[in-house]
């Protein structure tokens, strides 16, 4: 069982979640593989001292590809947790702040 | 967009650029935009990464050079006409105020200014000195030197004779540590002098051979010789040399007669009177060369006093430049490399250069005096002369050049620049005309001047001012004696003959 404090692993910024970010509110995390949506707004809420309205929560799986040189060799990128939360309006996380605390 | 102009003292502008806050913030997402392009951000497909991701990725600073760069690039020629000045070359940018709204100062060299004087009213007399006899008689008695007999005699030696000498000779005052060695031993040919000759130009010091007269093969002799203060090479002046000689052999020099068998054996020549009608025209040829170019000089001269010239720095940094090039060409025919030059001439490259500044700086007022009279006076250029001239030059590239370099020489590029330069030089002498006409009290030039006077290249004697027979002695035998070779073409010489005919680039013709 993990803490609160483990249970954000690093937040994601692609070009997706920006999109997210800017136009729906949301912030996107990579979590624990064990954490739960009630775990992950605990954690965003007491961390970044915000208000959650929602969290999704999304097993991505492992992707399998191929080695850049070595095009034979199969590597197996990892599973992980991928948590989408919703903020309440007027709330923003500087993700690129880092965890306060 | 906010611009300040303040004008410098040697005809730069400075200006003080600010631009609007949109503009600046707008440059900065632009140049965002293109950093994006060029880096790979890991969840970001190229190009598609938000400005604050790129601020963060690559910092302030980055962008905010990109910024600059995109900014100056796009609007340096606005800035430049809103501010209502005409630039000569690429301004520079010198500084720039970091805030949030950044200030630029560039320093624009500013086109050439001239004023000219009244060139209309400048009489300069034409006198173009005539040949005398004296003046042929000299050239027809280097002629028979060059072409005289020497035979061995077994006599003491007499004035006029050609002697051999083991020849040394050393410093008695020179100091602890320096090189005593002024001559080191060996075979010397040495012609001597009769009375009443001029020995100030005497090897290895004036009145050298009028001591070795009435002595014999075998005999030696020291000689002691403190150079004036006046010697020609001044490392030399005042210094106290003894000189060892040792006759080797004694010869007698028998100059050919002056007659008509003496003129076939100089070449295609029937008989004395055409070698001397030859030398007359050789000679009538290099000396109204020689004024024409003297008067030029004195002309142009004369209208660059009147003229009030402004020029930036950037200006005559190409002119030294240029004549620093013009030196290396000269140096690299001269058959020696320009580092080996600069090695034996002590110097470097940055102080040579530095040694061309005066002359670049007179070189420069002749050639922009020139221009402007020809820019208002509208001088035309024929084009079929410059065809001509271009055609005859290709010739020339074509008989003297490999077969690698002269296809080089064929580009394209090659010959616009070659025609560019020709415009310019042809442009230049119609100018040079026009003035010379003006100044010669004509109305128009003289159109038999106007042609280019051609180099015989076919001419089988060699009608030189220089003594050929001394220069080549004095080239072999100086540089063991001082470090000042003449052999190697100083500045002075150069531009002196430079300043005779400013030749323009191809550049300003056109503008």
């Amino acid at each position: 069982m993990s803490t609160l404090h483990d249970v954000l692993r690093r937040p994601l910024i692609t070009e997706k979640s920006n999109y997210q970010n800017s136009a729906l509110h949301q912030y996107v995390f990579e979590v624990a593989a064990d954490a739960t949506k009630t775990l992950v707004k605990d954690a965003v809420e007491t961390l970044f001292d915000v208000n959650v309205v929602g969290v999704n929560v999304i097993n991505v799986p492992a992707k399998r590809a191929r080695r850049w040189r070595n095009r034979r060799v199969l590597i197996r990128r990892g599973e992980y947790k991928k948590a989408i939360v919703t903020l309440a309006e007027g709330n923003t996380i500087d993700i690129f702040e880092g965890v306060k605390g | 967009m906010k611009i300040e102009t303040q004008f410098t003292e040697d005809h730069q502008a400075k200006l003080t650029v600010q631009f609007s806050e949109e503009e600046w913030t707008g440059a900065k997402h632009r140049a965002a935009q293109q950093i994006a392009k060029r880096i790979r951000l890991p969840g970001f497909r190229p190009g598609k990464a938000p400005y604050n991701v790129i601020e963060r990725t690559v910092g302030d600073n980055a962008i905010l050079e990109a910024a600059t760069e995109l900014m100056v690039n796009e609007r340096y020629q606005t800035i430049l006409q809103e501010a209502g000045i005409k630039p000569y070359g690429s301004g520079s940018l010198e500084s720039i105020d970091k805030n949030e709204n950044p200030t630029f100062h560039f320093v624009v060299p500013l086109e050439a200014e001239i004023t000219l004087g009244d060139y209309h009213a400048v009489r300069i007399p034409y006198e173009l000195p005539s040949v005398t006899e004296d003046d042929i008689n000299r050239t027809l008695d280097r002629l028979r030197e060059q072409r005289e007999v020497v035979e061995p005699v077994e006599r003491p030696v007499q004035a006029g004779d050609q002697v051999t000498v083991l020849l040394s000779g050393r410093r008695i005052d020179a100091a602890e540590g320096q090189d005593s060695n002024l001559i080191s031993e060996r075979s010397q040919t040495i012609n001597v002098l009769t009375e009443g000759e001029d020995d100030s130009g005497e090897w290895p010091f004036p009145g050298f051979s009028s001591q070795l007269i009435g002595m014999n093969v075998g005999e030696e002799k020291t000689q002691t010789y403190i150079f004036g203060d006046d010697y020609r090479f001044e490392a030399m002046r005042n210094m106290q040399g003894e000189f060892h000689a040792v006759i080797e052999a004694v010869k007698t020099r028998t100059l050919p007669g002056l007659d008509d068998d003496f003129a076939k054996s100089l070449g295609d020549f029937e008989n004395l009177e055409t070698l001397i009608k030859r030398v007359r025209e050789n000679l009538t040829q290099q000396q109204s060369e020689q004024y024409n170019a003297f008067y030029n000089n004195q002309l142009i001269g004369l209208l660059v006093d009147q003229a009030a010239i402004k020029f930036p720095p950037p200006m005559l940094e190409s002119e030294m430049n240029a004549m620093m090039d013009e030196f290396a060409a000269e140096v690299e025919r001269s058959g020696m490399e320009l580092a080996t030059y600069l090695k034996t001439a002590n110097t470097d490259e940055a102080t040579l250069r530095e040694s061309f500044r005066k002359d670049a700086e007179r070189r420069l007022r002749f050639k922009l005096v020139v221009l402007e009279v020809g820019r208002r006076e509208k001088i035309k250029v024929d084009p079929q002369q410059v065809q001509w001239q271009a055609s005859m030059m290709m010739r020339r590239f074509n008989q003297n050049l490999s077969p690698k370099d002269a296809r080089k020489v064929k580009s394209p590029e090659f010959t616009a620049n070659l025609i560019n330069s020709i415009t310019a030089d042809v442009f230049n002498q119609n100018t040079i005309e026009y003035l010379r006409g003006i100044a010669r009290g004509e109305s128009a030039a003289d159109p038999s001047l106007m042609s280019v006077v051609e180099p015989d290249v076919a001419a089988p004697i060699e009608v030189s001012s220089e003594p050929v027979v001394e220069a080549q002695t004095e080239a072999e035998t100086a540089p063991a004696v001082t470090e000042a070779a003449p052999e190697a073409p100083t500045p002075e010489t150069e531009s002196a003959s430079e300043t005779a005919e400013p030749a323009s680039t191809g550049e300003e013709a056109q503008s």
